[in-house]
């Protein structure tokens, strides 16, 4: 396959050829296919910005970003929240130098432009000798986005005003980032986030990380195997040893599940009888937290009791992995770079012990010094530096793996299923990636039912 | 150069209307930085005022103004810039 992005005739469909499951290594290493996903993915896609528990207080501020730049979520003096785009309106300089903190206003460092909590330009030096006849300061606040969600204490954003709303940007996995978003015990909007966010960089496209993440359960036996025999779970080297937590017995049948039309996807699945499974003791090198989450377990096997569970764990699309535990989010930084972020959720309401249990667990497993991931970012990278070369240009990616093998059930309203170890959440994100790149505007790529339809 | 009269010549400041003479003065921002809510200010325009709230910037105050020539300004809120105040109580 050669290059076909400047190619008369050519279009993204001769890079990505979904049907016979080859793609091109020229959309991980474009420079111009990057910058146009700048307008035609990041200017667009709801994005997650953070979670409520970072700003608790009137004035209380976190910097995040969406796409490569960076943004302000804020609690203003009335208690909203917003997201701002940390740059001022007079010359761009950032309006906000600190990672987080709590402050009556945003002023800027260059010529001391100041913008209140909510967005609006409320001082400008020498405004009565030198502005006041020509600048119009209601005009001039922070640019805000299009539309923000506070989904059960996650806080998502988009620029478009035209973005369908964000529950039904999820779809089929709205009940599953819900819950995701649960205490242990069951309670909606019941987690806080340890802080401060884990960031660093990695050297490859963000595409790699984002588009494999929850959808290439093929990797782990072979790159994790290291960490597997490290026994680093929290049950130590209890039955074996693990990277993770004991899974409790219960009857499923696990499946790559996606929503082709939103990009959606993760591990999930089908359970044979409704409700919750019992708890089984995790935290043998921990003593006294299996007391909390048995407990905590317990009221939520009663809430869920007749409740078929699907969805559980997603990529939401376009770069962020929710999980009960972890937050994964991969923000472009150039097309062979991506900051990658962490964020841990935990119980509200758990006792310290158990917050720290959790929190050291999450270390030792994931983010930039994490076992697990240190696995993943090296494939990530070299993948990336060796997709970069003239010669390797020529030959595509093959994600073959299960092409022709989707099929639907009853029990998955709205879901793409495929064997456990396929390549379908893969397939449908990058589906997702054609049409967002091709389309002129959200009409044409949100086609799709509202989330109180998908079940029908 | 000395003695050419050819040089333009100097423009003069007018101190009663450039708001500008304080900026040189790095220890206007420090004083601003510091002030702590309820201190007392003067403004180059004669008002008084009470510090409200601080954003700690160097840059801006939140005030009440307490005494002002215009009786329809006092107790009302507002923003004050460094270079506007000339003094603290």
């Amino acid at each position: 396959m050669t290059s076909l992005i400047n190619s008369p005739g050519s279009s993204l469909r001769g890079l990505v050829d979904l049907e016979a499951g080859l793609v091109s290594r020229e959309i991980y290493v474009s420079e111009e296919l990057y910058n146009r996903e700048l307008e035609q993915v990041w200017a667009r896609a709801w994005l997650y910005i953070g979670h409520e528990s970072q700003v608790p207080n009137v004035g209380d501020f976190v910097v995040s970003r969406m796409g490569e730049e960076e943004v302000i979520l804020c609690r203003d003096r009335k208690n909203e929240l917003h997201v701002f785009l940390n740059t001022c309106r007079h010359r761009g300089m950032k309006v906000c130098r600190y990672d987080d903190g709590n402050t009556l206003v945003f002023t800027c460092p260059f010529h001391g432009w100041s913008y209140d909590t909510d967005g609006r330009l409320v001082g400008v030096p020498y405004y009565d000798v030198a502005w006041k006849d020509n600048l119009d300061k209601s005009q001039w606040g922070l640019p805000e986005v299009a539309k923000m969600c506070n989904y059960y204490g996650s806080i998502w954003a988009t620029w478009d005003k035209g973005a369908p709303e964000f529950v039904d940007y999820l779809g089929p996995y709205a009940e599953g980032v819900r819950q995701c978003f649960q205490s242990s015990g069951g309670e909606d909007n019941g987690v806080e986030v340890f802080t401060p966010v884990n960031k660093w960089f990695i050297p490859c496209n963000w595409k790699f990380p984002g588009f494999s993440f929850d959808g290439d359960r093929a990797h782990g036996a072979m790159t994790h195997r290291s960490i597997n025999v490290a026994a680093i779970g929290p049950q130590g080297d209890a039955n074996g040893g693990s990277r993770s937590g004991i899974r409790t017995p219960f009857p499923q049948t696990p499946y790559e599940m996606s929503v082709p039309e939103l990009g959606h996807g993760g591990h999930n699945s089908i359970y044979d009888q409704p409700g919750i499974a019992e708890y089984a003791d995790t935290w043998m090198t921990e003593p006294g937290v299996d007391d909390y989450f048995r407990a905590q377990n317990e009221k939520k096997r009663a809430k869920y009791k007749d409740t078929y569970i699907v969805g559980e764990t997603a990529l939401i699309w376009p770069n962020v992995n929710i999980q009960p535990h972890r937050i994964l989010i991969w923000h472009p930084a150039g097309v062979g770079r991506t900051e990658s972020w962490r964020q841990y959720p935990i119980d509200r309401e758990a006792p310290q012990f158990v917050k720290d249990a959790q929190r050291h667990y999450m270390m030792r497993y994931g983010g930039p010094c994490g076992l697990t991931e240190s696995d993943d970012m090296e494939n990530w990278n070299y993948a990336s530096a060796a997709s970069f070369g003239h010669i390797a240009q020529r030959y595509p990616y093959n994600f073959q793996m299960g092409v022709g093998k989707d099929f639907t059930l009853d029990t998955a309203p709205g879901m793409t299923l495929n064997n456990q170890v396929a390549e379908e959440n893969q397939r449908s994100r990058l589906k997702r990636w054609i049409e967002f790149m091709e389309a002129d505007s959200w009409d044409d790529i949100y086609p799709v039912k509202p989330t109180s339809e998908w079940s029908k | 150069m000395a003695g050419d009269e050819t040089a333009a010549p100097v423009p003069q400041r007018n101190a009663e209307v450039d708001p500008f003479q304080l900026t040189s003065s790095v220890n206007d921002s420090i004083l601003i930085r510091d002030l702590p809510e309820g201190a007392t200010i003067k403004l180059r325009n004669g008002d008084s005022a009470e510090v409200t709230g601080n954003p700690r910037d160097g840059g801006w105050l939140f005030v009440k103004i307490t005494e002002s020539n215009d009786p329809a300004k006092v107790g009302t809120d507002d923003m004050v810039y460094c270079v506007d105040v000339v003094g603290a109580l």
